[in-house]
């Protein structure tokens, strides 16, 4: 029992108890970091032996930060689980042993499955898909990105052989509410990071959206994955990326017409503060 | 405008969170409407304080649809008789319309019962002219007591019973608000048109709708759902954009076509897809899965 498990949260009264029970017992803490749920999640977080402790979302990486600096996390060991995911048993497995791994790597990887509209999409280069979720404490922290943020250590990375899935069960009116918030932010991230809209790397931004969706969706075989990764693929891949490379005009445009920063025009807009992120999680 | 008095004209707008555009609304038509009647569904902005400034009569009516809304707001005004005009928040009416309704109402013969009125659109700021959306006809004038909205949850048309002619002028939506709040707009709708469009017990309303409507319906419902779901926002936004020339409009006009005509008919086919998946799984009906997921009530 050398595992603390950190789970950020803000209304997932609908997949709290599942994650919690894919963890099972192989963590000695689990810690949901609540942002201020009001549909109950707490109290399922409770009555399954997680501690629960509140802290006003501004980001997601920002949640799970505040958690690595303030939490007192004292095990060998810290791995982060989205409240949708759960932990497979093969990757249970290997986290019940996890003085077997090799001594150098900082951090290590995990494969992650992602379920849409009921479906584990395996292709479209969705799978497998590696990201870094298992850390030596002291070792690891968040990139301080609004979004698209990925776990950092400063050492060498590997690899445990072993999946999470994603299977969120909500509707594609909640999903397109989600990444619509999303490409907001994503949108801001960009320009603040110093990525204009206009031609990237030569091609127009009409363009881009759909390139990559053909790209996924034919070369990298996302048809065979049937009417689920159908929609994925045009709304993820192509909706998605389209409607930020929109917004990133929209905001230039409102810049040049009220004469104001991106800083402003995120605050007034959208009422998000940029200021200040880092992007390199440095 | 003649020296004899005004016909009576009653303007019914729907609100809620309008603050940015309900001014903009009323002022277009000051100087033809006889009463303005601003049914508003709960605003938690400045909208009713505004609209009660400029002028307007402002009631309260909790939101089921818009038909149901729009029509609970006719039956409230009650019988002016005159005219009734339905006029949306981010809508302004041009000068020249103000003047055609005016001479329109003080002339038009006793058989004709209504009006079709241009709609034109602006979007990120800039008049969309291609991809033959607009300007569309749209009934938005006729004699009170001869016209309803039918009762649909997406795409309601004014319907009339008699003649309907066609005026000069436009209608022009200029919403101001930002994507983010279109594309959140648009999420809702595309549910309700999901919902029509699964909802068989939904029949075409009795009565005029305008000629271009009844066409555009028609090939709606005869020819386009007909067609596969996921296929067919793509062939329709191939039309628009390539064929009637959509990509005429610069980035915005890529933008409006991308998202109106490509994203938001492929959520609606999206969600039709889901919605059925969700009743054979759990065996319930439409009007149960569509209550737990969406929160409606068919």
């Amino acid at each position: 029992m050398t595992l603390t498990v950190i789970i950020p949260v803000l209304d997932e009264a609908a997949h709290i108890e599942r994650c919690l029970a894919s963890i099972g017992t192989l963590a000695a803490r689990v810690l949901v970091i609540d942002a201020g749920s009001t549909d109950g999640t707490q109290d399922i977080a409770r009555r399954m032996g997680a501690e629960v402790l509140h802290h006003a979302w501004s980001s997601d990486a920002r949640q799970v930060n505040w958690a690595i600096d303030t939490a007192g996390i004292t095990t060998e060991w810290t791995f982060l689980l989205h409240a949708d995911e759960i932990i497979l048993p093969g990757l249970a497995a290997r986290l019940a042993d996890l003085d077997a791994l090799p001594t150098a790597p900082l951090g290590f990887t995990v494969v992650r499955r992602l379920h849409f509209l009921g479906r584990w999409l395996r292709r479209g280069g969705l799978y497998p898909e590696r990201t870094l979720r298992l850390w030596r404490t002291g070792h690891g922290h968040c990139e301080d990105r609004l979004i698209g943020e990925r776990m950092i250590v400063h050492g060498r990375v590997g690899h445990v052989a072993g999946d999470i899935a994603a299977i969120n069960t909500r509707n594609i009116g909640w999903w397109t509410d989600r990444y619509n918030a999303n490409a907001t932010r994503e949108a801001l991230a960009q320009l603040h990071d110093g990525w204009p809209s206009g031609a990237v790397g030569g091609v127009p931004v009409g363009i881009r959206a759909p390139a990559v969706t053909l790209w996924r969706y034919f070369v990298r075989l996302g048809c065979l994955d049937g009417w689920e990764g159908l929609v994925y693929c045009v709304l993820q891949t192509g909706w998605f990326r389209f409607l930020v490379d929109v917004k990133k005009r929209e905001v230039e445009a409102l810049m040049v017409e009220r004469g104001q920063t991106l800083g402003t025009v995120a605050q007034n807009e959208y009422g998000i503060r940029l200021i200040p992120l880092a992007t390199n999680g440095g | 405008m003649t020296e004899t008095r005004q016909p009576a004209l009653t303007v019914i707008i729907l609100t809620r969170d309008e603050s940015r555009h309900i001014e903009r609304c009323i002022t277009s038509v000051r100087a033809i409407a006889t009463r303005t009647i601003v049914v508003d569904s709960g605003s938690r902005d400045a909208t009713c304080d505004l609209a009660a400034a400029a002028g307007a009569e402002v009631v309260t009516h909790a939101w089921t649809n818009y038909a149901q809304q729009f029509n609970w707001g006719i039956d409230h005004a009650g019988d002016n008789g005159g005219w009734t005009m339905r006029l949306d928040a981010d809508e302004v009416v041009s000068p020249e319309l103000a003047a055609s309704i005016a001479a329109f109402m003080a002339s038009a013969a006793g058989d004709v019962a209504g009006a079709t009125i241009d709609r034109g659109m602006h979007f990120l700021g800039r008049r969309i002219r291609w991809g033959g959306m607009f300007p569309t006809k749209v009934i938005r004038l006729w004699r009170t007591g001869l016209g309803r909205v039918e009762n649909r949850w997406m795409d309601e048309h004014v319907v009339v019973d008699g003649a309907v002619v066609h005026i000069a002028g436009e209608i022009t939506d200029i919403n101001l608000n930002s994507i983010g709040w279109w594309t959140d707009k648009h999420n809702g709708y595309a549910t309700r048109e999901a919902i029509d469009q699964l909802n068989r017990a939904v029949t075409s309303a009795s009565g005029d709708m305008g000629a271009e409507a009844r066409r555009k319906r028609w090939i709606k419902d005869h020819v386009y759902a007909r067609l596969p779901l996921g296929l067919r926002p793509l062939l329709y936004f191939g039309y628009r954009y390539v064929i009637l020339l959509g990509f005429l409009d610069g980035w915005q006009g890529l933008a409006f076509h991308g998202l109106q005509g490509f994203w938001y008919r492929f959520l609606v086919d999206a969600k039709i897809a889901e919605l059925r998946r969700l009743m054979a799984q759990r065996g319930q009906d439409l009007a149960t899965v569509v209550a737990d997921e969406y929160g409606y009530r068919l």
